[in-house]
Order: C-alpha cells, then structure tokens, then sequence
C-alpha cells in the first residue's frame, strides 16, 4: 500500500538535519522504499510503499521511527519524539453507553462520548489530508481521518443523537442484510460481516470497514461518539472484498493493526476535538481489551547472526539498531535476548526475524557480492536434456522459417474436445480463459484465425497440456505442436519436417494410414510400434501435427554416433520414370525396389506428377567399380518386377 | 625423335595460346599430358631406346614437359583472371541475396534462453515443476498462514476439484516458489536451481496477463548468506543488463523468506541519476532505479516443511517476471503486455 505523508508532518516527530533526498534515499534502503518525492510550493510530499506486514508504518507516527532508525543506521544524526497525552477531564461520570462485544470479532473498543462544536477545519489539516487523498467534509470527520493517517489506526465517529439507544451490540451479520453506507450506497451483506447494531436491531456501523448513513455525521451534529475499534482482520478483508468496498480504513484493518494503539489513537482524536471542537467529555473513556497483546522474547544467538549476513556483525551495533526500532534486549554471552515492541509482535517471532532488523540496519547495499562456494554437483546428460532438446528443435524450426507463437493454457469452452473432461478453474477471469488444455491443435488454429489476412502461415509452439485425472493432479507432458497453412499446408510438408527433427534425434519414424476424422485426415505418426503423435490434414491447405516431445525426447532421442566407411569405389546413377496406380504407396516400391539387388545402395522417389513417379537410384559395389554392364541387368529386374507386381510402364 | 619433341612442344604451345576457356585447356592437357596423352605416349617409347641417345634424349623430353606444364598452368592463371575480371564486371552488390528461411522465436523464449544460459554459468540447473498445483506447495509449504490474501478467490486460480485431504485445494501456480519445494523434496542440500515456468493469477489489464512466465532461483547448503545471494544477483545483473549496471536490494516482505529483499537495478535510460540530460525527470524509473522482483533468505518454516533443519542449512531463493526482466533490458515499451500472447503475427515478426 502506498501513502503520502507531507515533509512537515514527519519533522512534527523527527528531529534531524537530513534533506528530503537524505530521507528518500536511506528509508528506501534499509525500511520502507520511497516511490516518490514531490516538491509542492510550501511542503515536500513523499510517497511510501508499505508492505502488508509493516501496518504499524501506515501512520505518519509509526513511519517516523522507522525515518529516525534509518538515518541513525546511515549516520545521520536523527531523533524521535513522542507526544505525551494528557488523561482528560470529564463532565459527568454516569455511564448510559453499554457496548455489547464479540471478541472473536473485535479486538478492542475505545470509545469516548463528547460534546462538540462545529468550527472551520484548519488549514494544515485540510492540506494534509488533501495529500494523503483524503477529502476534507468537516471537522468531526476530518479529525477521524487525521488521527488515522498520523496514528495509523482507523476511527469513526457516529452522531451520538442519531443513535436510537444507548446499547450498541457487536455481531457477525446474516446472509441478505441490507444496509446503507454513509456513501449513500445499498449493500446486501454475504453474512459473518462485523456490524454493530442498537438495542431495536437497527444496524448503525459496518466496523472497520464503512459507517452507515444513519449514524453518520453532518453539519448540524453537536454530540459526537468517537469510536475507536480493533477488528479482526480476516472479517475485515472479507468484508471489503466481498462487497467491493475499499475504504483506507478497511485496507488498514485488514492488516491486523497493533491494538495498543488504539488507545493512543483515541487520545489524540479527544486532543483533537479539544483543540478544533471545543469538545467536552461526557462521560468516562470506554476501554473494552479482554485480551491484550502478548509480548514473546526472541533469542539469537551472534553466530547465527553472522551466519545469516555473511560477515562479522559488531554486537554493539547491533544493539544500538535494534533500540532505535523500539526494541528492548539483553546481551547474553553467546547472543541477544530481545523483546519486540508491541506493534512489531506477529511480525518478530524467530532469530531470523532479529536478524532481518540488525541487517537491515547496517544496509543490505553495504555487502560484499560473494559467489556460494561449490561443492557437489549432480551429473548431467545432455542426451537426456528435455531443455537441450527444446533448444535445438526451435532454433531447426526457427531456421526452417516458422514462427513461434505462446498461446494461454487456458481455453474456451469452444475449444474443449466434446465429451472430454478437464480441468476447470473455479473462478476464471474470462470466457475464453477456463479449461486447461489437452491439446495445442486447436490454439494453433485460433491463431491462424486472428492472423486471417495472412496467404501463409508457419507457426508451432511447446507448451504443457494437462490430461485430466479425477482427484488428483495431472500428469501435465510437453507437446509440439506444428501448423502450416497456404503454400506449404501439405502433408509432405509436415512430414518432411517432422522427418527431419525426428532424423537429427538419431530417430525413425514410421507411418500408418490415415483415418478419416470428419473432415479431417488423421495421420497417426509412429516410432517403432508406438504412436508419439498425429498429423491432421484439413481441406484448403491446412495440416496440423502434435507430437508428445517428452516422450520423444525421454525414451528415443539419442546422441550416439556411428562411422561407416564410405566405399572407394564410385557409384553410377540414374532415374526411372514409371508410370503405376496412384493407389500403390511409393514406400512399397521404393523397398520393392531395393530388394532387387545388392548393388543398390539408395532409392529415392525425386517428383511425383499425375501418375507418373521418377525415382533416382544410385548402384555402388564395396569391391569394384561398377560399368553399364553391370547395371543393364539390374535396371531390367527392377523394371519387370514393377510391371509385375504394379503393372508399372516405363515412360 | 627429337624432332618429334619439338613439333609437339609448339603444337601444343599453340594450343595452349588458342584456348580461350578452361575447359579447351583442360582438353589440350589431357592431349599431351593425360594417361594415353601425346608426350605420355612418346616417353613411354624412351627405354626403348639404346643407352646413349636415352640420355640427352630423356632430359629435352623433361625440358618439354616442363614447358608445356607450365604454359598450360599460367595460361590457366590469366584465364581464371580474365573470368574473374569479367565476373566483377557482372556482379552487383546491392542484388537480393537468395535467403535461406529464417523464423521467430516468441520474446519470451529468447529471454528464458539467455536467462537460464546465465544461471547455468554458476552452476544452477534448470527444472521445472507442476503448473497445476496443491494449495500446500504453493502457499502452506511456503509458510503462507491460512488466511493470506494469496489464497483468496480474487488472486489464484482454483481448479474445480475436490481438495486434497493433506495437501488442500487445487490451484494454478501463481509463482515459481512451489517449485521450491519440489526441489527440495526431490534433492537433498546442497541445492542450486532454476525452475523457469508458466505462472498465473487472475489479473488482465494492459501490464498484466492472465498467464506469464517467472525465474526461480534456490541455493541451500551449509552457511548460506546474503553476501552470497548478493554473489548470484550481481552476476545476474552485470550478465543480463551490462557490466556498466548496479543494483542494490532493500527490505521487502514476503511469507517465505525471511529477511525478505526487493531487487532494483539502476536505470539504463538515466544511470541511476533519476535526471535526464535536460534536467527532466526519468519517466522510466523511480528516482533512478528500476524495481526487478523479490528475493530473501529461505524462511526457516519453509525448511522445516521439507524436513531441512534450518540451524543446519540456509539458503536463498528469488522469483522475478520473465516478462517484466526483458522489458526492462530491452527498453521495449508494450503499450499493452497481452500484446506478448496476443499471437499477432505482425508482432512476431518483429523479433
């Protein structure tokens, strides 16, 4: 959470010759990061990023310790003061106000009754509320706002005459209640909100997080109830959250605020209403803590300390460190035995949490860089590398001209396979953003969609998919996926690439018949007997594959290599051109081919035009050379046999 | 026989000065020289000869065959020049090259690439782990108390499955820190990993995407310290962003370390000044310095989770955007980050 404090506020509780930038550069460094520094014409406004667990420094006053320690830790002379409130006087000692509390839902009840007359709000309020983004309304509130910008605990102030009755009952809300908020806004309540309510059941505050527009204060009120509660946090995010209502008081309590400091925040709201409202107190100040903050010591001991940063810490710094931020301690032999102040208890429970302080004190900027030392590493092999041969496979691809796309892991309910299931997020952000995939193909395609007035497109992608498993996790597996479309949306296409990937793996693949899916051809693509993936061949120039790269890689890619000496003798070639049905699969009559005779070192099917097929052949014999007299035999066995077994003419 | 030496020697001296290509010289070697070749054929007859004319005979029979091998090969040298000299005449430079295919790879890979190549120098091995996760590696394991924010509806993805009896709800991993503890179930101390993975939490907007990518380092081992986690960012940042860079870590919170730290790097647009040349302000930076990620020493509850006794061992852990690192290296300036999974082909391209 970020807030904005004014120059001249924080040097109401620090003392010190440090200049803005000292201040921006040295809290950034060792407390709080500052986002901002804004110089205004009479004032300098900072702006503070405050971390969920540093609520005690959402108030100008918890923010100027932290300042103090961290100029001091920079050595830069800094001091920090606190105001003293005085207990005040009371006009009468009855007591009418009877508050009824829920202690699983709120903390502490500081409550005062006061009279009040309504004057100008000052100038220096006005501007400071204005900077921390708070608009000014009148007097009453505007001291509410202030004390909880300075003090950092929320506040609220009810009008005392706008309450029915004087017992308030603390209550979790039912499902369906309606109120209305001093913003003039309906709201129907989700149930287990923390609300207040009059002896007639009328509902008066949602604490914590927003008063009502029954209750709530205006121009005419002159009896205040100024109200100072510690909720519980997780009621308090729930609440805000659930109904979308975001007020600083809520971000605030939400974060479990010290509620020691709910007493203080009173007496400086009462100084307040003193001093701009002539206020008078009615009656006692109402303190309900059934259950004060419980302080725990923590030990360290110096070795760990040193240990943790890295270098020899002297103890007496350390000490010094811990004090500016309101610790307490005793130095033993080995360590320290330190006491957290009550705003800093859920945050420092452990050593490393004391060592988290001292080191941050002494400035993480201020460090050595040291490499870890090595020791052991776990032997590795690159064969058996998925990462390795992620790498190589793109860059083939990306050399090869296609391009790489990243689509979502989620997908639209339209591009689930019918009667699959899958998983499903419970609250997804979108429509098209809600199964977890089990397939690339049809992202693939979306893609082309989006890029429809492109005449060519070559695109694949790597990602995870996730085969559904009722109950437990998904054994998620890495795909491949390809898609070529226009000129090069053939299956030969994606065959060859596939072949090729395949090829430099050290692997062979095999092909099946395809099966008509619909209107797609679904080629399965096999290595040995197992299938690792399909080709789908769409009309209009469009084919897809999917190849399951895990196991490809895990069980079949390899890097082993194989010399085979190269023959001395030349080789003779030659292409035939035959005429056969297009129904005979060239594979059968290239190997037909081959078998008919040793001297056939290679066959390969060079062009394919309407039914006739040219396959160039290479003849090389390990012993000799070879001459036309040796091959005219050979060519004529090849020849018949094709006539024989294809009715094969040559051309 | 004499004779015959010499009315071959300017036969083929001739040819030799008629041969206008390479080819023709090439046929007049073959002539004289080859294996059945005229100068071949008539020294073949020398030993033939008696004794004393063998002699004078066979040096004048040398003398020609160094002639004419000689003729043939400077011949051979002023037509290669003459070709080449003809070719420069022809050859245009600024022609189109005949190009080879040349794709993409997504931004995102490019940097994971790079990214996990810097790692790798200092001996941290990548992994990668579940991105369908239980609650209790995601959140629980990494000292998340029950009701942090975190784990609220408006901030992960749930899966809708039944919860796990031990390990809790189904999740989509908002961070790569589940990972941490995968790998240190998986391997005992010493550890040193980088897990590089698919991320996702439930915010679109122009700097946000539902799905992106983070880097997650982990070192565990006996003394481990924040000089040491400095050690690892300062090679990272000199690595990634150049050796002219800084940066420098400052206190942060989060659950599972402890202390906690936020990593900037000095601005590259105004190093580290928070001031342009004009006096302006940097718009790029914060005063100077660009926020990177989180990092912190490994929280003693998140040892404890995976059964590492935190007095024993310690270790550091960072996890920072994919996306946002690049950005920021590359001074790319997305208008709007779901651009980066958008698929246009146009914006591929361009990388």
């Amino acid at each position: 959470m970020d807030i904005r404090i004014l120059d001249s506020h924080i040097r109401e509780f620090v003392t010190t010759d440090a200049t803005p930038e000292d201040i921006a550069r040295e809290v950034s460094l060792r407390s709080a990061s500052v986002e901002k520094v804004e110089y205004l014409t009479e004032d300098i406004a900072y702006e503070f990023e405050i971390t969920s667990n540093r609520v005690d420094m959402m108030g100008v006053r918890g923010l100027s310790k932290e300042i103090a320690a961290s100029l001091t830790g920079a050595n830069i002379h800094a001091t920090y003061h606190e105001e003293k409130f005085k207990t005040p006087e009371t006009v009468t000692h009855t007591k009418h106000l009877k508050i009824v509390n829920d202690p699983t839902l709120v903390r502490r009840i500081c409550a005062v009754e006061l009279e009040v007359t309504q004057k100008e709000t000052p100038e220096f309020m006005k501007k400071r509320l204005e900077e921390a983004n708070i608009r000014p309304l009148n007097i009453l509130i505007d001291i509410t706002n202030y004390v909880m910008l300075e003090i950092g605990h929320p506040t609220h102030a009810f009008d005392f005459d706008q309450l029915n009755t004087h017992t308030m009952t603390i209550r979790p809300s039912k499902k369906g209640e309606k109120i209305m908020t001093l913003d003039d806004k309906e709201h129907t309540l989700h149930g287990g909100d923390i609300m207040i309510e009059d002896a007639t059941g009328r509902i008066i505050d949602l604490a914590g997080v927003m008063g009502l527009a029954n209750s709530a204060i205006t121009d005419e009120t002159t009896r205040v109830l100024f109200f100072v509660d510690n909720n519980d946090p997780t009621h308090i995010r729930k609440t805000s959250m659930g109904l979308g209502i975001r007020t600083d008081a809520a971000v605030i309590n939400e974060k479990d605020v010290d509620p020691e400091l709910a007493m203080t925040a009173l007496l400086r709201g009462l100084e307040l209403y003193e001093k701009y409202a002539q206020a008078k107190v009615v009656e006692e100040i109402i303190d309900i803590y059934p259950h004060p903050v419980k302080i725990k010591e923590v030990s360290v001991s110096f070795e760990k300390i040193n240990t943790l940063i890295g270098i020899d810490v002297d103890g007496k710094k350390a000490v010094a460190c811990l004090k500016l931020l309101g610790f307490d301690m005793e130095t033993t032999d080995t360590g320290l035995l330190v006491t957290p102040p009550s705003w800093r208890v859920d945050d420092i429970t452990m050593d490393a949490d004391v060592v988290e302080e001292i080191a941050r004190m002494i400035g993480y900027h201020t460090l050595p860089n040291v490499l870890p030392p090595y020791t052991t590493a776990a032997s590795y092999h690159q064969a058996k590398d998925l990462f390795y041969w992620e790498r190589r496979v793109r860059d083939a691809l990306k050399f090869w001209g296609l391009t790489e796309v990243y689509t979502y892991s989620m997908v639209s309910k339209e591009l689930k396979e019918e009667g699959k299931e899958y998983y499903q997020l419970s609250n997804p952000l979108d429509e098209q953003h809600v199964f977890m995939r089990q397939s690339l193909t049809p992202s693939l395609l979306e893609v082309t969609h989006l890029n429809k007035g492109r005449k060519d497109i070559t695109i694949f992608e790597l990602a995870k998919v996730y085969p559904y498993r009722k109950g437990t996790l998904p054994e998620e597996r890495e795909l491949l996926g390809i898609l070529l479309h226009g000129k090069f949306g053939k299956f030969t296409h994606m065959k060859g690439v596939l072949e090729q990937l395949a090829l430099d793996m050290g692997i062979v693949l095999n092909w099946q018949t395809p099966t008509q899916r619909e209107n797609i051809l679904v080629v399965p693509v096999s290595i040995e007997k197992e299938v690792i993936g399909e080709i789908h061949v769409y009309p209009h120039e469009l084919v897809t594959a999917e190849i399951n790269f895990e196991l490809l890689v895990g069980k079949y890619a390899h890097m082993k290599k194989r010399y085979t000496e190269a023959s001395k003798f030349p080789g003779l070639e030659e292409d035939i051109t035959v005429v056969i049905d297009d129904a005979v699969p060239t594979g059968n009559i290239v190997s037909d081919i081959k078998r008919q005779s040793d001297l056939i070192k290679e066959v390969s099917m060079t062009s394919r035009y309407n039914s006739s097929r040219t396959f160039h052949i290479v003849y090389q014999s390990d012993t000799r050379n070879l001459t036309t007299d040796d091959i005219t035999p050979v060519r004529e066995k090849i020849l018949s046999h094709l006539k024989k077994a294809f009715e094969g003419e040559v051309k | 026989m004499q004779e015959q030496l010499m009315q071959l020697k300017n036969d083929c001296l001739s040819l030799i000065i008629d041969a206008d290509d390479s080819k023709t010289l090439e046929q007049v070697y073959l002539q004289f020289l080859g294996r059945s070749g005229k100068l071949t054929t008539l020294l073949k007859e020398l030993p033939k000869l008696p004794l004393e004319e063998r002699g004078p005979l066979g040096r004048v029979a040398n003398e020609v065959k160094t002639i004419i091998t000689d003729a043939i090969a400077q011949k051979q040298k002023s037509l290669q020049s003459s070709h080449i000299t003809k070719q420069k005449s022809l050859l245009d430079v600024t022609d189109p090259g005949i190009k080879p295919p040349l794709g993409h790879l997504h931004l995102v890979t490019q940097a994971i690439d790079e990214i996990s190549a810097i790692f790798e120098k200092i001996g941290l091995s990548r992994v990668r782990y579940p991105e369908i996760e239980w609650d209790w590696y995601a959140f629980t394991a990494l000292n998340f108390p029950e009701d942090h924010p975190a784990r609220d509806d408006w901030e992960t993805f749930f899966m809708e499955e039944e919860a796990h009896k031990t390990y809790g709800r189904m999740i989509l991993t908002p961070h790569t820190s589940s990972g941490q503890i995968r790998e240190m179930q998986r391997i005992k101390p010493p550890v040193r990993m980088i897990n590089i993975a698919k991320t996702y939490r439930r915010q679109s907007d122009t700097r946000h995407t539902q799905m992106f990518h983070q880097f997650e380092g982990l070192v565990v081992d006996k003394g481990i310290s924040i000089t040491h986690l400095r050690g690892v960012l300062n090679h990272f940042m000199k690595s990634f962003y150049g050796e002219d860079r800084n940066f420098r870590i400052r206190p942060y919170h989060f659950q599972f370390t402890e202390p906690s730290f936020e990593v900037d790097v000095d601005c590259g647009v105004c190093h580290g000044t928070g001031k342009l040349t004009n006096g302006d302000t940097c718009r790029v930076c914060k005063g100077g310095w660009m926020e990177l990620g989180g990092a912190g020493m490994v929280h003693p509850n998140v040892l404890k989770s995976v059964g590492i006794d935190p007095n024993e061992y310690s270790g550091f852990a960072f996890g920072w955007g994919v996306e946002r690192c690049m950005m920021m290296k590359e001074g790319l300036e997305l208008n709007d980050l779901r651009l980066m999974y958008g698929n246009s082909l146009e914006f591929l391209e361009q990388f």
